[in-house]
């Protein structure tokens, strides 16, 4: 008896997830790099005034602000206040073993695997600074004192669009872009799991 | 494929904004997740006694551990994700209804199993927990949705090729 092409492919995503989670973990400060680089330009470039640094430690991102104190906060004359906060980044990254499970677990040809994996990985890697840099923003906007949140200028809408931004990084881009990518790189492989699902997208 | 994908991200986009309005929070999320509590609670109750549930919050009377089931520990993210790929995939009504609700069903078991076994977890190790909560859980409730929406599009009927495609090659 045959099992279900769906079976045994899900199996051995089952087999390379535990893996691959290892890898990634271990892997942290080398995979998380590239998202540390992009999201230290990112905020830097755009709240140069409020944000001074942005240090990547392991899977961290440690965000260092200064800003104008508010009248409670005594400090030297002409110094500005400083204040840390740190982002785990892996919370947004998660999505990249999931893919490598899914991918490793797809048959195909060694160099396709590899080029579809580096695609991913740089689309996923897109998404994680995503939710890295909204998660910075909502820190910014909504878990500060309103004294020091203010400084920023944003309006109500600008506020509303981090909320909805943050919700979507978190709950949304992590989940579903490795499945999209996988999906999107392996139809011939669908082809096989499901019988006519070539012809079913083909519209 | 392409089709596919801009139906599917404009159905999730649209259903994912109209899950964090305030009136559906209040309608449909925030109940749904209370009693996704109350039954996690009732499960746990059936071979330990100890356990309380309250609002959101399930809470081991002994040590007084207690998880609150937040969004995006509700299942309702990865149900509107497979709510949207089976809605964007051209389909019979029938079988699109049918997967819904079927795929609805494997994802709260899956999402129970999770709130259960994450209330345990972290009684016993702090940081296998957040493991667990953060990255593995998640990967898995997604796996999950691939599986289901995998097992649905295997009960679709067969499309005839386009003309032309049967002549290809």
């Amino acid at each position: 008896m045959q099992a279900s092409p769906v079976k045994t492919f899900m199996l051995k995503v089952i087999v390379w997830l535990p893996v691959c989670f290892a890898g990634w973990y271990y892997m942290r400060g080398v995979i998380g790099l590239p998202t540390f680089i992009l999201v230290d330009k990112i905020m830097l470039g755009w709240l140069p005034d409020f944000i001074k640094d942005i240090e990547f430690q392991g899977h961290l991102l440690n965000v260092v602000l200064q800003f104008a104190p508010p009248p409670e906060i005594k400090v030297p004359e002409g110094q500005k206040a400083e204040l840390l906060f740190s982002v785990n980044s892996l919370m947004y990254g998660y999505s990249i073993p999931l893919y490598t499970a899914l991918v490793l677990a797809t048959p195909d040809e060694e160099r396709a695997k590899w080029v579809h994996w580096i695609i991913g990985l740089i689309i996923l890697v897109l998404a994680q600074t995503w939710g890295v840099s909204f998660d910075i923003l909502q820190t910014l906007l909504f878990k500060l004192d309103i004294s020091l949140s203010s400084q920023l200028g944003f309006s109500s809408l600008q506020k509303e669009l981090v909320a909805l931004g943050y919700q979507f990084g978190y709950l949304i881009l992590p989940a579903v872009t490795p499945l999209v990518l996988w999906i999107g790189f392996h139809q011939e492989f669908l082809g096989q799991l499901v019988p006519g699902m070539r012809n079913q997208f083909k519209r | 494929m392409l089709r596919f994908f801009i139906v599917f991200l404009a159905i999730q986009a649209t259903l994912f904004t109209a899950e964090l309005t305030p009136p559906v929070q209040k309608a449909i999320v925030i109940p749904f997740t209370e009693s996704i509590a109350s039954l996690s609670a009732w499960l746990v109750k059936l071979f330990d006694s100890g356990v309380i549930a309250y609002s959101n919050v399930i809470r081991d009377q002994d040590s007084g551990f207690a998880v609150a089931i937040e969004a995006g520990c509700n299942g309702v993210e990865a149900t509107i994700v497979l709510v949207a790929a089976m809605l964007a995939m051209p389909a019979p009504w029938k079988l699109k209804l049918m997967g819904i609700g079927g795929g609805f069903l494997a994802i709260q078991i899956m999402n129970l199993l999770r709130i259960i076994t994450l209330f345990y977890l972290g009684q016993w190790n702090k940081t296998a927990f957040d493991w667990a909560h953060l990255y593995i859980w998640q990967a898995l409730i997604m796996l999950d949705v691939l599986i289901v929406f995998l097992i649905w599009l295997r009960f679709l009927p067969e499309k005839e090729a386009p003309q032309g495609a049967a002549h290809a090659g």
